[in-house]
């Protein structure tokens, strides 16, 4: 009896409890809010407000970089998968598309890109797959407003039309490095909300999702022909919900067998110098790098040495899944949720799980931060496909003497596939 | 979870426009919790004033630790809860000395529920003990989970859990089999 009176009771008040109308005085959101953003200004700062890696860091001072990245995040490695489902129809769509993607290795796009402070500007970008059709391994985008952004052999430029200066970080920091192509689309298809939907064009089909990426949340949506399944135009947000203006928005792509080399020399005067911008380690970062709870003791080694022990350890850590250790290594993650950190370093899709660690080099890079100094050590790792990937990464330096210490701060840039020359 | 979890990363930016959507995101659920609890819509917007201005205090150190969503639920919880104590206090320490249940109030009627059943629901809640009636609220109502629950409120799953069974037996009978 008692059994047969009990969802009932449960239902009731569980539909009584949910339904219940919300009612407010009209003038409870703007007292809330007033006084909410003013003890905001006054609260004081404690720590680090984001613990993922953070790249693009140093692009996103300039004009340029603003729009630059907007674009690149597009075609973004760092898409941190969900394992998410999605209908048939949806992966059916994908799969379509996926497979017209496979004969092109090259492609241009244009369309508009917003600048932070809102003013949309017209571009134009041509892209070049590497061998195995994965990364991108030429890239080169150019603003009406004299920006040019390029990406080759690892290094990533920027320079503004009149300026004698060309700025380049020996790292892809912008964010490039997947192919706008297949398995760029296999990674969108882990996106936790992807959805195939009529357009108002019959000719085409609209495929949008959100996922999150090392520049943070990403919407997007691709116009997909029903004919050649195709995409004809991607539109991109700095949102997880389609809200707002797209920051990057191509109106047209053509796909290529090849472009020729030419198309990804950027016009430079010779009479530029070139200026590499030095890794650098966020402000806002310290307070957390510095926690006395975190890092690995130097104990009178060298900075190599140190360095490559941390480094081992960590990537020892994440193959075994032990998120104490890689908390305990990398501060930055100890601000993350275990579902999180588990997505951000673990998990992408299971081929691209790291499987073994097959070199921990020297340093390749010093500088130094309020905390001490800091080196670059660049690790190469295979995956579970089989693929070689190299990655450097900062280890920073704490503390003097015997307490002095060393924590693993992320990597420098995207890591990089390395093909086997055959 | 991951839209919320960026909202953190932005509101510790102490990025106002995450604050405010965090808010809008949350505001109703978080109203309907406090109204549940308390029987006066002032204090329960009091409430609501009272959890934010702690939230936001924190931008800049806050640390996501469960979903935002029954962290805030909780916090409303903890805050009407004290409401209410102080509420029972001032009727204890003055005349008049008997502890009243908490009113329903008339409110807009139910879009899903008779009037008449939607009064005898809420009737029969406020009857319940404070804290049961927070876990039948948190539970029931904003989806919470028993371990998310305790874990928040710091309290053994068991505890939670019985508190649930207590509040479910006693709407049963203060309703009398009339569901």
């Amino acid at each position: 009896m008692r059994n047969e009176k009990e969802p009932n009771l449960v239902s009731a008040m569980k539909t009584y409890l949910r339904f219940t109308p919300c009612q407010s005085s009209g003038n409870l959101d703007e007292r809330i809010l007033t006084d909410g953003l003013a003890a905001m200004g006054e609260a004081p700062y404690e720590s680090s407000a984001w613990s993922g890696w953070d790249v693009g860091r140093i692009i996103m001072r300039s004009r340029i970089g603003k729009l630059a990245l907007a674009a690149l995040v597009v075609v973004s490695v760092l898409l941190i998968g969900f394992p998410g489902q999605w209908g048939e129809s949806s992966a059916w769509a994908l799969e379509q598309t996926i497979e017209a993607l496979k004969p092109y290795r090259a492609a241009y796009l244009s369309g508009t890109l917003m600048s932070k402070d809102g003013h949309p500007t017209a571009f134009e970008m041509w892209m070049r797959a590497n061998p195995t059709g994965v990364a991108s391994q030429e890239m080169l985008l150019r603003t009406t407003a004299g920006g040019l952004v390029w990406v080759s052999e690892g290094k990533s430029y920027q320079h503004t039309r009149g300026d004698k200066t060309v700025y380049y970080e020996d790292a892809l920091t912008q964010g490039i490095s997947h192919w706008f192509g297949p398995h760029l689309f296999i990674l969108l298809g882990q996106s936790d909300h992807l959805e195939v939907t009529e357009s108002r064009d019959e000719r085409t089909l609209v495929m949008r999702g959100s996922t999150i990426n090392m520049n943070g949340p990403t919407a997007w949506e691709f116009v997909v022909n029903r004919d050649t399944h195709l995409p004809v135009s991607v539109k991109q947000w700095s949102t997880m919900d389609h809200s707002g203006a797209p920051g990057f928005a191509a109106t047209e792509i053509l796909y290529y067998d090849d472009l020729p080399d030419s198309t990804f020399q950027p016009e430079i005067s010779q009479e530029v110098t070139y200026q590499e911008i030095p890794p650098q380690i966020v402000e806002t970062n310290l307070s957390v790098l510095g926690g006395s709870r975190f890092g690995l003791a130097v104990n009178g080694r060298t900075y190599e040495a140190a360095a490559q022990d941390i480094l081992q350890q960590t990537y020892e850590a994440i193959i075994t899944r032990d998120l104490d250790t890689i908390r305990r290594l990398c501060p930055l993650t100890s601000l993350t949720t275990d579902a999180y950190l588990e997505t951000l370093l673990l998990v992408k899709t299971p081929e691209q799980a790291i499987a073994s660690i097959d070199q921990v080099g020297g340093i390749v890079k010093r500088g130094h931060s309020p905390l001490g100094p800091f080196v670059v050590v660049p690790c190469t790792v295979t995956r579970q496909d089989g693929s070689h990937w190299r990655t450097p990464l900062i280890v920073q330096f704490r503390g003097s003497g015997a307490s002095e210490s060393c924590v693993v701060y992320g990597p420098y840039g995207m890591p990089v596939q390395i093909i086997d020359d055959l | 979870m991951w839209e919320d979890w960026l909202l953190i990363v932005r509101f510790n930016r102490k990025d106002g426009d995450a604050f405010r959507r965090i808010y809008l995101k949350y505001r109703s659920d978080l109203l309907k919790v406090a109204g549940a609890l308390l029987s006066d819509q002032g204090a329960a917007e009091d409430v609501l004033h009272d959890v934010f201005m702690n939230f936001a205090r924190q931008a800049g150190s806050f640390r996501l630790r469960s979903r935002l969503k029954a962290y805030l639920a909780i916090c409303v919880a903890n805050r009407a809860r004290d409401v209410n104590r102080r509420e029972r206090q001032r009727r204890t320490s003055g005349l008049d000395a008997v502890e009243e249940p908490v009113s329903p109030q008339p409110g807009p009627a139910h879009p899903l529920v008779e009037r008449e059943r939607a009064e005898r629901l809420a009737a029969a809640l406020a009857l319940l003990p404070f804290e049961q009636r927070e876990v039948i609220v948190l539970h029931l109502q904003q989806g919470l989970r028993f371990r998310e629950i305790a874990r928040l409120q710091a309290l053994s799953p068991n505890t939670v859990m019985s508190r649930y069974r207590y509040a479910l037996e006693k709407l049963r009978s203060s309703l009398n089999g009339e569901l």
